[in-house]
């Protein structure tokens, strides 16, 4: 996808990209993701590890595979590629920082990408948009943004559509949001465990659990080799272990999530009722609402406008109008404006016993 | 904390600034801030952002609370055409805050949206573990302009006035 936009910012601007500015565009492009820990952003949260970071310590880490790959095509590219992926990256003689355009902005490569693959993978059209038309209607501004022919605007309207439907119906879909609440309260028990050392009371955990894993838990800065151990399978390989804990609520958790007894749901507003109803069932069943009531609470701006706290304003897609000035398509757009407002949704789930 | 506790405190906060009302997401994001730097339970997690210490979820909750009446979120547009935000509560709620918390309500409440968000933007350094003088550069490499006519050092003196290490 990126390749797409760089062949049409080379033919609309007429400047072919220096093979070297080439690797360092393409290598961030595709290691922007480098530093997710297991199953992302769920097990970021209850760890409190940020990918950002790891991202950039693999990229300088003398000792990583990655960086050996990049120093052996050029001994720059490591540290250029890092330096392109800073959010203060302002564009360099060889890379214009139209190019960040295209790594990180409300018009990135990488959302194209997502929202085609992930509405295939999840079986339905919700994410389709006519990415190949906006792709050709792209064109560079004298201050080195991106900006959509007028002819593209119906397209940008779709594609803004297209990112709303796919959070709505598939990123927020109650059954993947259970299984994420399930996982994170699955991990924040383990963590429990590990920060009062109870793991190593139980023969089973004390023994049979990667020590990479229980690491990850404690407090200690985890080294990056040992975070570089950790993959989706570990996790899955801490749900099997957990089948045989002594603890009832990690047992649960971990069974559940493996079996797939997935939690049920209501939906909002928050009420203390609500709460104390399934709370009370719960606690008569000797189940920890901690665990076994969970709240989730997801957002999305389909649209983001200028938001002095959350965003960058530089990210906003800007669309020529009739006159042919350059405006935010939420202005050239009333589809798109109504669609620059969070859309929350708060759910509460509990274990299918307390039904 | 459960959501629904974190919004009764949050309602509570509000009703403390005049006419019941937070002017300003930038406002309102520090004060939160601030106030779990003293002990407010809320526990909402913060990110650095472009204009300091940020918590998604503390927006979420406030967009959540706006749709089910634990306050009003007001956008309106500033003389330059971008939206603000405020909000207001109608009813306060018979919950308790912690004392050492309510009592720094008042000086919060009164203070420039830019002090505000040095002082919590300078914490956030120092909470990286950076010293003073390293937390000091990094908030004048950051914030440019905002840091003159000694705005950095009030950023700093509302910290010692929270008890906060500056």
């Amino acid at each position: 996808m990126s390749r797409l936009f760089v062949e049409q910012i080379e033919q609309q601007t007429g400047t072919i990209l220096t093979e070297a500015a080439r690797k360092i565009f393409f290598s961030a492009i595709l290691l922007h993701d480098l530093g997710h820990g297991p199953f992302s952003h769920a097990f970021e949260r209850v760890s409190g590890e940020d990918h950002e970071d790891r991202t950039e310590e693999i990229l300088t880490d003398e000792d990583t595979e990655i960086r050996s790959i990049l120093a052996d095509c050029d001994k720059q590219l490591p540290a250029a590629v890092r330096d392109f992926q800073s959010s203060a990256f302002a564009g360099s003689a060889e890379l214009p920082r139209v190019f960040k355009n295209i790594h990180s902005s409300q018009l990135d490569a990488d959302r194209f990408d997502y929202l085609l693959r992930d509405s295939y993978a999840a079986g339905v059209n919700y994410g389709s948009f006519e990415h190949n038309w906006l792709i050709s209607h792209l064109y560079v501004a004298e201050n080195e943004r991106l900006y959509l022919g007028r002819k593209a605007l119906l397209a940008a309207e779709a594609y803004v559509f297209a990112r709303h439907h796919m959070y709505q119906i598939v990123y927020f879909h109650k059954t993947t949001r259970s299984a994420e609440a399930m996982f994170r309260a699955f991990l924040s028990k383990y963590k429990a465990l590990v920060k009062a050392d109870e793991d190593l009371e139980d023969p089973v955990l004390k023994t049979e659990v990667p020590v990479q894993i229980r690491q990850a838990f404690k407090d200690d800065a985890l080294p990056l080799r040992d975070y570089l151990f950790l993959d989706d399978h570990s996790m899955t390989q801490l749900m099997k272990i957990s089948e045989k804990a002594k603890d009832d609520t990690f047992r649960e958790l971990g069974s559940a999530l493996l079996n797939r007894r997935l939690f049920k749901c209501v939906e909002g507003p928050p009420d203390r009722e609500t709460l104390k109803v399934y709370e009370d069932r719960l606690m008569k069943l000797g189940m920890d609402p901690n665990y076994f009531l969970l709240e989730d609470k997801a957002s999305d701006t389909p649209y983001k406008t200028y938001d002095p706290d959350s965003s960058d304003p530089a990210s906003l897609i800007m669309i020529e109008n009739n006159d042919g000035k350059l405006v935010d398509l939420s202005s050239a757009s009333e589809a798109v404006s109504i669609l620059s407002r969070k859309k929350t949704m708060y759910r509460l789930y509990f274990h299918e016993k307390a039904r | 904390m459960r959501t629904v506790d974190k919004l009764q405190q949050i309602q509570k906060i509000i009703a403390t600034f005049p006419e019941q009302t937070v002017v300003g997401r930038t406002r309102m994001q520090k004060t939160i801030y601030l106030l779990q730097r003293v002990g407010l339970e809320t526990a909402y997690e913060f990110n650095m952002h472009f204009y300091g210490p940020y918590s998604d979820e503390l927006t979420t909750d406030l967009e959540i609370g706006g749709a089910s009446g634990f306050l009003t979120e007001n956008r309106s547009n500033t003389n330059e055409g971008l939206p603000s935000y405020s909000f207001t509560v109608h009813d306060v709620p018979s919950v308790e805050i912690p004392a050492q918390v309510r009592n720094f309500l008042p000086l919060l409440s009164v203070q420039d949206p830019t002090i505000l968000e040095l002082a919590a933007t300078y914490d956030a350094f120092r909470q990286k573990g950076r010293t003073p003088e390293a937390a000091l550069e990094s908030l004048h490499l950051k914030k440019g302009y905002k840091c003159d006519n000694g705005r950095d050092q009030m950023a700093i003196g509302l910290l010692k006035a929270l008890g906060l290490e500056a």
